[in-house]
């Protein structure tokens, strides 16, 4: 097994001495630097231009958004523990730091809907005016991308590193729990993202989704993951970490560029 | 006269270990003064410089820990920009001290986060034409925009 190990990860070397799927996974990065920036600058050039409300300063809530930028730094730092771990050789910590970075991530998603929701219900769409347009353009492929990552890193765990049922029915278990726990919240009467739901569903659901979760993490400290199989799977989980971290960098980006300096902005004034 | 001489001959004894010439600057290791870390910061700068290096290069990889220090600085830079967002005084200044702010978190993230600063300068390079590019996308429509 590990005679085809090796022979597989020699066959991904070039002259260059890198490993070819980390080559290409940064010149991915570099060309989607180029898609990211052409859509802040996008966001730049129409700034200030939206001849109807809601303008910038009316709806846009820094100290949220501060928060979802704190939980997808901390996811981060997950990954990067992730990583560190596994190839340390320790899988357990390295397993549950990758499921807490897509938890993380899903967990900034859930921003992101609340904050959607919240501005369609104060009237902005990406019809309403340049504002909407651009900025539901930018983060709606940013947000994409943290789905992307976040499915990528579950599929991984799931798949990669595990190795019996019992262990990747687990994870899915873990995952359900996760869910029922993430769409309670949203049901919940504080954000009214899915309205008019019971308060007593919303607590059932909650409640079984924490249960769940909460056993199936304990049952996951236990592994039967053979050192090996992990080892084999850390320049998988390096590219998807640097994937990971290539989206929390747009986000700093974002977050200064689209959310801090220009939250202020009001009407531009018309006939200069 | 001789007592300038005195003076000279007191100062270079002083504070330039008996070396006739100040300018006289060392052609190879070893005209380099005796006493090593020769200087107003003495030793400190060179020291904290292998530090820096010793922490960032253990044996390739960082420490759990030295990642859980990069995150609490990434931390406090994010809470910096949000506290700096409600200084009104600060006007014009706000928008490059942002934009400084988060070219530090961007920065840190890259080099330790994706191990940038451990691995092959041609990925850095790789990323750095990317980005200079997307700068460069950016300059071009601010520019045209202007006309």
């Amino acid at each position: 097994m590990s005679e085809v190990v090796t022979a597989h990860d020699e066959a991904h070397h070039n002259s260059t001495g890198i490993d070819t799927r980390k080559l290409l996974m940064w010149i991915f990065l570099g060309s989607d630097c180029l898609f990211f920036g052409s859509f802040i600058a996008t966001y730049l050039v129409y700034r200030n231009r939206s001849l109807v409300g809601p303008y910038p300063s009316e709806i846009l809530d820094i100290p949220l958004t501060t928060i979802s930028t704190f939980v997808l730094l901390m996811s981060s730092l997950a990954m990067v523990l992730a990583l560190n771990y596994t190839q340390r050789d320790k899988p357990v910590a390295g397993r549950y730091w990758t499921l807490a970075t897509a938890c993380l991530g899903a967990i900034f998603l859930g921003f992101q809907v609340y904050e959607f929701n919240h501005f369609v219900n104060l009237g902005l769409t990406p019809k309403t005016n340049m504002f909407g347009t651009t900025f539901f353009v930018l983060t709606g492929f940013h947000g994409a991308h943290v789905t992307f990552g976040v499915l990528w890193l579950l599929t991984f765990a799931f798949s990669c590193l595990t190795t019996s049922l019992k262990e990747r029915a687990i994870i899915v278990l873990s995952i359900i729990g996760f869910l029922m726990i993430f769409f309670a919240t949203l049901m919940s009467d504080w954000l009214h993202v899915i309205p008019h739901v019971p308060f007593n569903t919303v607590m059932a659901v909650g409640g079984a989704g924490a249960l769940i979760l909460l056993i199936s993490v304990i049952l996951l400290r236990k592994t039967s993951t053979p050192k090996g199989i992990a080892e084999s799977q850390t320049m998988n989980l390096e590219l998807s970490g640097l994937y990971w971290h290539f989206v929390d960098i747009v986000w700093i980006v974002i977050f200064t560029i689209i959310y801090l300096v220009s939250a202020k902005d009001v009407a531009p004034i018309i006939g200069m | 006269m001789s007592l300038i001489k005195k003076i000279k001959q007191i100062l270079t004894n002083t504070m330039f270990h008996g070396t006739e010439t100040y300018f006289d600057l060392p052609k190879n290791e070893f005209d380099v003064p005796s006493p090593q870390h020769e200087g107003p910061f003495g030793s400190s700068l060179s020291k904290s410089i292998s530090l820096f290096k010793k922490l960032t290069r253990s044996g390739g990889h960082g420490s759990p820990a030295f990642y859980l220090i990069i995150g609490v600085i990434l931390s406090i830079l994010t809470y910096i920009e949000f506290a700096i967002f409600y200084v009104e005084s600060l006007g014009a200044l706000m928008i490059p001290l942002l934009i400084i702010l988060s070219l530090g978190k961007f920065i840190l993230v890259v080099a330790f986060f994706m191990h940038l600063r451990f691995d092959n300068k041609l990925l850095t390079y790789i990323f750095a034409t990317g980005f200079v590019l997307a700068i460069l996308i950016f300059l071009i429509l601010m520019i045209l925009q202007a006309f």
